[in-house]
């Protein structure tokens, strides 16, 4: 009970509490109401189309809910933007923007306002890039590079800033065996000190480095928005544990832990 | 050519000298603001503020011949409707993508109907073609001071503010959680840029100032390493495409707006042969050593 207890005494990382969100006359969340702490390694599942962008935009603050309340570390996201680091699905990307891998990784570093000393910077960003292994493509442009690659540049855009909330949306979205092992191991490294927020649509598996598992899906009151449930996972021991030699989760979808509870989960896998 | 340096450097004609000094100063703009435009893909909204001006234009000339304003020059006309055109193709652009493309050509297509309606009852003959090729050889010392001074706050601005415009072109939605104001970066590009079109119509007239704004960029892009080095090179190329063009007008007597876009057309079209060239013959060098 120590370590659900240590759990419980560390701040609160992400709360969602009662949200509703609409665009338009379209529902898309609706009674959204959970909770994880700082630390903590979370993973959102859900089928294409049931709101996983929008509750990340919610937890940006690049969208406001029409009810109901987001706080990251008890505050709005707006005030704490300095302190996450975000790797999205995909940038609408023009191959013909001049720009090279160096300056990509430095947006990781950008302030609203103030200009930033190129110099200075160089070292961090070259950390950075060490951590996703392409510190050799430091100068390349950033369109000569592949999709895995450009996704671990995201990554490593992500983590330049040092940030205390990693979220990241689809993360291994067109990436190559390669690239995916090396994001798991880097994601690995900084697990328990960063706390993580993954977004994916792949229902079935969840990786071994995953505390807890949060799924939207239609259970809303009127069958059209999205609510978060959070199931059971249990090791999926027919199923080859890869590089991480850890055991692999199994999500079980038919199984649903109470709503706002961050401790059920715990006292499952004590 | 040799006339021209004579005529550069003659005390009596001293418009030589000036438009010189206009296709420098346009140079640094058309880099600049070319660059960020080109990278930013919203070449289609500065062509609709600039041609949206010649409404602001013919509604002043109008205003000045009538005596309901007496002495209005056409600038402040152009400048109003270029800031007007610049906020409703911004909020447009912003809150409605679906329309977006409509509205905007609505508003180059009326902007343009607007200034010929108001030049055709205008007292007097006016010729709206002056407006949209413009005659760099008639651009004043009070145009190179309000160029000069552009040169300086857009520099200053591009400088201060390089990172986070950068970022806002690169990746919005990335910009935007990095805490960066987006949105007003977008509507103080397209105000600088109204402006800019304002003062860049009297060098190669409303009509070019898009292919100014994009072919030098354009040209620097295919060899820049990032959007600073587009800027300089946009500038370098548009400096050397102005001379040039200022040079071939007035040796062939010839329109030089006209000349300056040609020569740009005809260099971009060149370097971008040579890099589908270069491209064909690396791949095929690869396929070889494979």
């Amino acid at each position: 009970m120590s370590a659900l207890i240590r759990h419980q005494q560390r701040p609160v990382a992400l709360r969602f509490h009662d949200v509703f969100f609409s665009y338009g006359a379209v529902d898309v969340l609706e009674s959204i109401n959970f909770h994880f702490h700082e630390g903590d390694f979370i993973v959102l599942v859900g089928p294409n189309g049931a709101g996983k962008s929008t509750l990340l935009k919610l937890t940006l603050g690049l969208e406001t809910p029409q009810r109901g309340s987001v706080s990251v570390f008890g505050k709005p996201p707006r005030d704490v933007l300095e302190i996450i680091g975000y790797v999205p699905q995909h940038i609408h990307y023009d191959s013909s923007f001049p720009i090279s891998v160096s300056e990509v990784v430095g947006m990781g570093l950008l302030h609203p306002s103030s200009r930033r000393n190129k110099r200075k910077m160089q070292h961090t960003i070259e950390e950075a890039l060490a951590k996703v292994d392409l510190i050799d493509l430091v100068d390349r442009s950033y369109s000569a590079l592949s999709g895995g690659q450009r996704r671990r540049v995201l990554v490593a855009r992500a983590l330049v800033s040092d940030p205390r909330f990693l979220i990241l949306d689809e993360p291994t979205a067109n990436m190559d065996v390669e690239s995916e092992q090396m994001l798991f191991k880097t994601l690995g490294s900084i697990k328990g000190t960063t706390t993580i927020l993954v977004v994916t649509h792949d229902m079935e598996f969840v990786s071994s480095l995953t505390d807890r598992v949060l799924c939207l899906s239609n259970k809303g009151n009127k069958g059209q928005a999205c609510t978060i449930v959070q199931h059971r996972t249990e090791p999926a021991y027919d199923v080859h544990a890869g590089f991480t030699q850890k055991e692999v989760l199994k999500v079980l979808h038919d199984t649903t832990l109470p709503g706002d509870d961050c401790l059920a989960q715990e006292v499952l896998h004590d | 050519m040799t006339d021209f340096f004579a005529a550069l450097t003659n005390p009596s004609i001293p418009f030589v000298r000036n438009a010189l000094i206009a296709a420098i100063l346009s140079a640094i703009l058309f880099g600049v603001l070319g660059a960020i435009v080109t990278v930013r893909r919203i070449a289609g909204l500065a062509g609709a503020i600039s041609h949206a001006v010649l409404g602001g234009i013919g509604l002043a000339l109008y205003l000045a011949a009538t005596g309901l304003v007496p002495n209005l020059p056409p600038i402040a006309g152009a400048i109003v409707f270029a800031i007007l055109a610049a906020a409703v193709i911004g909020l447009v652009s912003l809150k409605a993508k679906q329309r977006e493309d409509t509205v905007i050509n609505a508003i180059w297509a009326i902007g343009m109907s607007v200034g010929v309606l108001f030049m055709a009852k205008t007292p007097g003959y006016t010729d709206p073609s002056a407006y949209l090729f413009g005659n760099i050889l008639l651009i004043s010392t009070r145009d190179l001071v309000l160029l000069g001074i552009l040169d300086v706050i857009v520099v200053i601005l591009a400088w201060r503010f390089y990172y986070q415009i950068e970022a806002s072109a690169f990746d919005e939605e990335y910009a935007k959680v990095r805490g960066i104001h987006t949105n007003l970066v977008f509507f103080i590009i397209l105000a600088i840029v109204a402006i800019a079109v304002v003062l860049l119509q009297t060098f190669v007239g409303i009509v070019m100032v898009i292919a100014m704004l994009t072919l030098p960029s354009g040209t620097a892009g295919y060899t820049a390493k990032n959007l600073a080095g587009m800027m300089i090179g946009g500038g370098v190329y548009a400096s050397l495409f102005s001379v040039s063009g200022l040079v071939a007008g007035w040796t062939f007597d010839l329109p030089v707006g006209a000349m300056v876009v040609v020569i740009a057309g005809a260099v971009f079209i060149i370097a971008a042969l040579i890099r589908i060239i270069k491209r064909r013959n690396s791949v095929n060098s690869r396929e070889v050593s494979v």
